[in-house]
């Protein structure tokens, strides 16, 4: 099995996207052998009010919800944000939820992203950090979307002990305590970007329980990150924790 | 294990769906072991002192089923005396010495050092059997001082391969300001259009969009896949755009994204033929030395 904790459907705003609604990323996931997806609405990374992307998002995947794991995006410098939040767990059955803090203006370091943190926890919801959403060299003038300070998205997590955290689209994993921590997860799409023999290494050198499958599909191939992890040489038990069980670990569904 | 069978073990790994027998991806719809694969930009040094080592870069080739590679060793940043070109171009023909069938070499100018890069031509292309040139970003592309290195090449019947890209950011077309982009090959090429350039790294990072619209107005310059950037639809929309026939396989030794942006893309058997292969060697059979 192989589950994807890095999909969206939804408008990019920036790009032509070949496949976009919930039927292509389907279709995505079944060229590719993915079996099921963590997947946000990408609408919500420009609305006003990013809840309508979630309420979005549940109306859209509705008759795919045996492949498709909806994620809330939750902007919480947007008053109300706690209902809302509220409902993508409780109503929509959402087990994790996207922040994309440049997106909505604000910073983990404002009070609202730990308040955010912290209910998301009480509400058994996973947390998920982006590195960058897309590679900033090619990036559009209006894109408001930065890579992050690993040094500050570290300091961050390590504020918050019991939560659980996704780490998305990240280059590298970070330095101290969260490597190989259990309740925080990384994805491979940015390991596979170098020589074909790192991931290998990147896979050996951290412990099984670090990484995620992830292919931030569709705004990326997904065929990489299953070419990594196909030649990646794992052994078996390693292989079906990226694959899924790590994932499957790390979310209540 | 000769080349071909690790090819076909690496076809049924990939039908398979893992290396380890342990769960199961279902099959791809593209098949790339009945394709020969010719990666025609990357990197690598006989010792490992330039990024990848020539035994790395092999078993890089066997692991993905690439047949042939083509590398060179350019100095990407700060000066480039020319005993220091001198010494990166040693490194690729001791690669190519240790892997003949495997490894081919480019032999990375600076134009700026003009007779010295007559003759590295001399030396590397005409003596040592290196394909073609690698120019980077010491100087435009249309700087004169590129020109008698492009006239060479014309007369040698070999390719120049181009770094390319348009760095989206002002900040990051100022940290490379002599980066060749879409519309300075198109005046290249308008002044050469005998010559075989190669704009490299469609995927380099940076707006390959844009890119693809200069490109579209310089009609004899090939493109080559490569780069970090896998984009969903960027080899379609590059095929679609500049036709097949303009297209090159490549990695710049992301091997991984390289072959994950062709499997991902919709060209059929006919179109990956020219890619993966044919459209490279048509440029090599038209070398005249």
């Amino acid at each position: 099995m192989i589950y994807d904790a890095d999909a969206w459907i939804g408008h990019w705003p920036f790009r032509s996207l070949p496949r976009k609604n919930a039927p292509e990323l389907v279709q995505i996931m079944d060229r590719h052998g993915i079996d099921k997806a963590l997947v946000g609405n990408l609408n919500a990374l420009l609305y006003k009010d990013a809840h309508e992307a979630n309420h979005e998002l549940i109306r859209d995947i509705a008759p795919h919800r045996d492949r498709i794991v909806p994620c809330a995006v939750i902007n919480p410098a947007y008053f109300g944000w706690q209902r809302d939040l509220r409902q993508c767990r409780e109503q929509f059955g959402m087990p994790v939820v996207r922040i994309l803090p440049d997106y909505h203006g604000y910073t983990l370091a404002d009070a609202c992203a730990a308040e955010l943190v912290a209910l998301a926890t009480e509400l058994g919801m996973a947390i998920a950090l982006f590195w960058r959403i897309v590679d900033p060299r090619g990036r559009h003038p209006l894109d408001p979307g930065r890579e992050a300070d690993p040094a500050e998205i570290a300091r961050f997590i390590r504020q918050f002990p019991d939560a659980r955290f996704l780490l998305l689209n990240f280059r590298n994993v970070l330095p101290g305590p969260v490597d190989g921590a259990p309740q925080r997860l990384y994805d491979i799409p940015l390991f596979v970007g170098h020589n074909g023999l790192r991931p290998a290494r990147e896979f050996k050198k951290h412990p099984p329980t670090t990484f995620a499958f992830g292919t931030t599909a569709p705004l990326r191939s997904p065929a990489a990150a299953i070419l990594a992890l196909e030649k990646a040489r794992l052994d078996p038990p390693t292989l079906e924790a990226i694959q899924h069980e790590n994932l499957t670990r790390l979310i209540r569904e | 294990m000769n080349r071909r069978e690790v090819l076909r073990s690496a076809s049924v790994l990939l039908a398979a769906g893992s290396a380890a027998p342990a769960t199961a991806a279902r099959p791809r719809e593209i098949d790339l072991s009945k394709f020969r694969i010719i990666d025609c930009h990357s990197h690598c040094s006989v010792d490992g002192s330039y990024a990848l080592s020539a035994d790395e870069m092999v078993e890089s080739l066997d692991l993905y089923g690439i047949d042939q590679v083509c590398c060179s060793a350019p100095i990407t940043s700060g000066p480039s005396p020319p005993e220091t070109v001198t010494a990166r171009n040693d490194l690729i023909l001791a690669a190519m010495r240790k892997y003949p069938e495997r490894i081919m070499g480019q032999c990375f100018l600076d134009p700026s050092h003009g007779a010295h890069a007559q003759d590295e031509i001399t030396r590397c292309v005409v003596d040592n059997g290196m394909i073609g040139v690698k120019l980077y970003h010491q100087r435009k592309i249309t700087d004169p001082a590129q020109f008698p290195i492009i006239e060479r090449c014309i007369d040698l019947g070999v390719p120049i391969l181009v770094h390319a890209g348009y760095p989206a950011a002002p900040e990051l077309r100022e940290q490379q300001p002599n980066i060749a982009t879409g519309e300075h090959f198109a005046e290249i090429a308008g002044r050469y259009p005998e010559a075989m350039f190669i704009c490299a790294h469609i995927g380099g990072g940076g707006d390959w969009e844009r890119q693809l619209k200069g490109l579209r107005e310089a009609p004899t310059v090939y493109v080559d896949t490569s780069g970090s950037v896998a984009d969903s639809g960027i080899v379609d929309r590059t095929v679609r755009e500049l036709g097949a026939e303009r297209v090159l396989f490549a990695c710049d030794t992301s091997m991984i994204r390289g072959l994950g942006k062709i499997i991902d893309s919709n060209l059929d058997d006919g179109e990956l033929r020219l890619v993966l292969s044919e459209n490279f060697l048509g440029i090599l059979a038209r070398r005249k030395i």
